[in-house]
């Protein structure tokens, strides 16, 4: 639990501009609080934090950047979510590369639980929205979905801003240690 | 992969080499981005993005028994004349991809029901309407268009949907004179005024008429008329904008439109380029662009106005561009556009990075606000100097940690003998990376500039009524009721995109080694030769 408190304070301290919108949306809770009531993590070190909640309060993110990595846990299957069950996420915009269904991506833990990994593509680097695109250039995320208690699910990703792959695995590194840290509070994992 | 499978492997870009060396062409890297205006002679670069569907590559690598062969992101002629010719040129890419364009679409006309087709093939025929249908019959090309029209449900709880979806084609029934008053009463709250050029008005009346065709439009129509709502429309001048040929037709390659909100009524410019446009391209583009800026930020204007919020207001607020957006990509979806725009997907996907992708964008996007944020504006834009300064870190490490992989890329030709050319997507991608971040950093130095300026601008005592007005405005009924709509367009637009995917995205280029590949290739070698990897590469 102190763990929580610990990452509710950080992110409130981190940006506080978002969550006081979403907050009074919705209820006294900010988007870091209401993932953190669902699962608990050790946020990576250093990584620049922030939260926001879309769905006018009813889906919130928690996000940790750092350069062009961005790890994020993402709450959905409330009252008003955009997306009520893994299912209807998987088939979304939320989780596909334009539209595509999103690749298999082989299996991670987290959690005590072994989660199917996923992957997409998303548009990034793009010019003014006024004017017609061709193909944009896709950075990568890959994701799981982890169910969560009261018919909730996280959705926790690691998305790189580039085609490529970095090279030195640091993002990927961090992301490994971050999954190790999640956990589903009641649960010795 | 096995260790006998990575042989074969390099055996394929070694074949491919071989064939590349007969030709000079085939050693100039292929083409990375969308080819415009590409004359028939010159060869058909089939690596580009959307210049082949995966079908028709496949198609294409088939006929014959594989009398065509991917060389170095083109299409090789085994059976060519003389080696100076071997390359498929952009006229022979086109006979042959509209006999198969010809070929599929008789295949979906025996498999429509009543004229329409199943759900399952809609999508073939959409991607096909809008990549081939320049190069099959008009009666094929009406069949394909027809199967662009939307076919969306009412949606319970937004209202005037259900009112919108009956277009103005359907004359015959009460609808379509329903149709017809709402175009004709939309009309008179226009100041319709084309221009000189004699193309002019019926391009304006086109767009109108589309507009009003997709559900949205009508929904807004009938609001736009209730509310006593005005505009000029015009055909105008927008700053660099140009035409360029794409997949055979001819299209925008420049900003669509733009509102001055600050004029009574506000004035609406649509692009005088899209007069040179394809009809096709034209109908649906320009129809989303009219959306965007009559029914998004012009409509807007007066309703915030009428509501007691100030243009000001609306100016910083950054729903005012998303829900515009949102007016535009649902009207573009719902007259059967293709669903390329990346804003859009980022949208669906997750609204704060669509927002976060515009704030360094563009300077006037860096300084608009949530609701929130309007309530701490000098607070919001110093934080977004600070990030626009990782930023610059960040476009640098990009280009950086994309240069890196120049060495193992050169490890892998120089100790394992695979072919340079088989990099060559890999190779442009680092050079584009390079090109990308010292524009980006001009870009970002342009916003840094600007957010300066305001922010010194807002520290002064004049700027307390604006930053009072802002955080007034922020809980005002007008912005509520703004963000409801954002939220039931935007639930709309996932209902309609559901099963839609843009078209097409870029299949991997065989003999090309993809990035993913890649990684794998060198995680094996670290693995299997950790020798390779003790020195630095």
């Amino acid at each position: 639990m102190r763990r929580v408190y610990f990452i509710v304070l950080a992110l409130a301290a981190a940006s506080a501009v978002h969550s006081v919108e979403v907050a009074k949306t919705v209820k006294a809770q900010t988007p870091s609080q209401a993932v953190a009531a669902l699962v608990s993590h050790r946020p990576p070190d250093g990584w620049k934090a922030q939260d926001y909640a879309n769905s006018g309060g009813a889906d919130p993110v928690i996000a940790y950047e750092d350069g062009l990595d961005r790890i994020t846990l993402r709450a959905f299957g409330g009252p008003g979510s955009a997306y009520k069950t893994p299912a209807l996420f998987l088939a979304g915009a939320s989780a596909s590369t334009m539209g595509r269904k999103p690749e298999n991506a082989g299996s991670v833990s987290a959690a005590g639980r072994r989660l199917a990994l996923y992957k997409r593509g998303f548009p990034m680097s793009l010019g003014d929205p006024h004017a017609p695109s061709g193909p944009p250039m896709l950075g990568v995320e890959r994701f799981v979905i982890l169910p969560a208690a009261g018919g909730r699910f996280v959705v926790l990703a690691y998305a790189r801003e580039s085609p490529a792959p970095d090279l030195e695995g640091r993002g990927d590194a961090a992301w490994g240690a971050f999954l190790k840290t999640v956990k589903l509070p009641g649960r010795k994992t | 992969m096995s260790r006998l499978a990575s042989l074969a492997f390099s055996a394929l870009f070694l074949f491919a080499g071989t064939l590349a060396s007969a030709c000079p062409t085939c050693d100039v890297p292929a083409a990375s981005a969308p080819v415009a205006d590409p004359p028939a002679q010159a060869v058909f670069e089939a690596a580009a993005p959307g210049a082949l569907l995966p079908e028709e590559r496949a198609w294409l690598l088939a006929l014959e028994d594989g009398r065509l062969a991917s060389v170095s992101g083109r299409l090789a002629d085994r059976e060519a004349a003389s080696p100076e010719t071997h390359l498929l040129t952009n006229a022979a890419a086109w006979t042959l991809l509209g006999r198969r364009a010809t070929e599929r679409t008789a295949e979906l006309r025996a498999r429509a029901k009543d004229g329409r087709l199943p759900e399952e093939l809609r999508g073939e025929a959409v991607a096909l309407f809008w990549l081939r249908g320049t190069l099959v019959s008009r009666e094929d090309r009406d069949f394909l268009r027809a199967a662009t029209e939307p076919k969306a449900k009412p949606e319970p709880g937004v209202a005037g949907f259900e009112a919108g979806i009956r277009g103005v084609d359907d004359a015959a029934g009460g609808a379509g004179t329903q149709a017809g008053e709402i175009l004709r009463d939309l009309r008179a709250r226009l100041d319709i005024a084309p221009g000189d050029d004699p193309r002019a008005g019926a391009a304006m009346d086109e767009a109108l008429e589309n507009l009003v065709k997709s559900p949205t439009g009508r929904e807004l129509a009938l609001e736009f008329i209730a509310s006593g709502a005005r505009a000029k429309v015009i055909f105008g001048e927008v700053q660099n904008s140009g035409t360029v040929v794409m997949n055979g037709r001819r299209v925008l390659q420049a900003s669509g439109g733009n509102t001055k909100t600050w004029e009574n009524p506000p004035l609406v410019t649509l692009n005088k380029d899209y007069l040179d446009t394809d009809p096709d391209y034209r109908r649906v583009t320009s129809a989303a662009t009219l959306g965007h800026e009559l029914f998004g930020h012009a409509f807007e204007i007066q309703r915030a106005k009428k509501a007691g919020v100030s243009s000001d207001a609306v100016y910083y607020y950054r729903g005012d561009e998303a829900g515009s957006g949102l007016v535009g990509w649902l009207v573009q979806s719902e007259l059967g556009g293709a669903l390329s725009n990346g804003h859009m997907w980022n949208y669906l996907a997750d609204p704060e990075v669509y927002h976060a992708g515009l704030k360094t964008n563009l300077p006037y996007y860096a300084t608009t606000l949530s609701l929130a944020e309007m309530r701490a504006p000098v607070a919001t834009l110093e934080s977004r100097v600070a990030k626009i300064a990782r930023d610059r870190i960040s476009a640098r490490e990009h280009a950086a940690t994309m240069v890196a992989w120049r060495g193992p890329i050169k490890h892998f030709i120089e100790i394992h003998g695979v072919e340079e050319s088989a990099f060559s997507s890999l190779n442009e991608d680092i050079a584009s990376a390079v090109v990308w971040n010292n524009s980006r950093q001009k870009t970002l130095d342009d916003i840094s500039a600007y957010l300066n300026g305001k922010i010194t601008a807002w520290n002064m005592p004049q700027s307390a009524a604006l930053k009072k007005d802002l955080a007034s405005a922020s809980t005002s009924p007008y912005m509520r009721e703004s963000e409801e709509r954002l939220s039931a367009r935007a639930e709309r637009l996932r209902l309609l995109v559901a099963g839609r995917a843009a078209e097409p995205m870029v299949p991997p280029v065989p003999g090309k080694i993809t990035w993913e590949e890649f990684h794998r290739m060198v995680d094996r070698d670290r693995k299997d030769m950790p020798e390779h990897w003790e020195k630095k590469q």
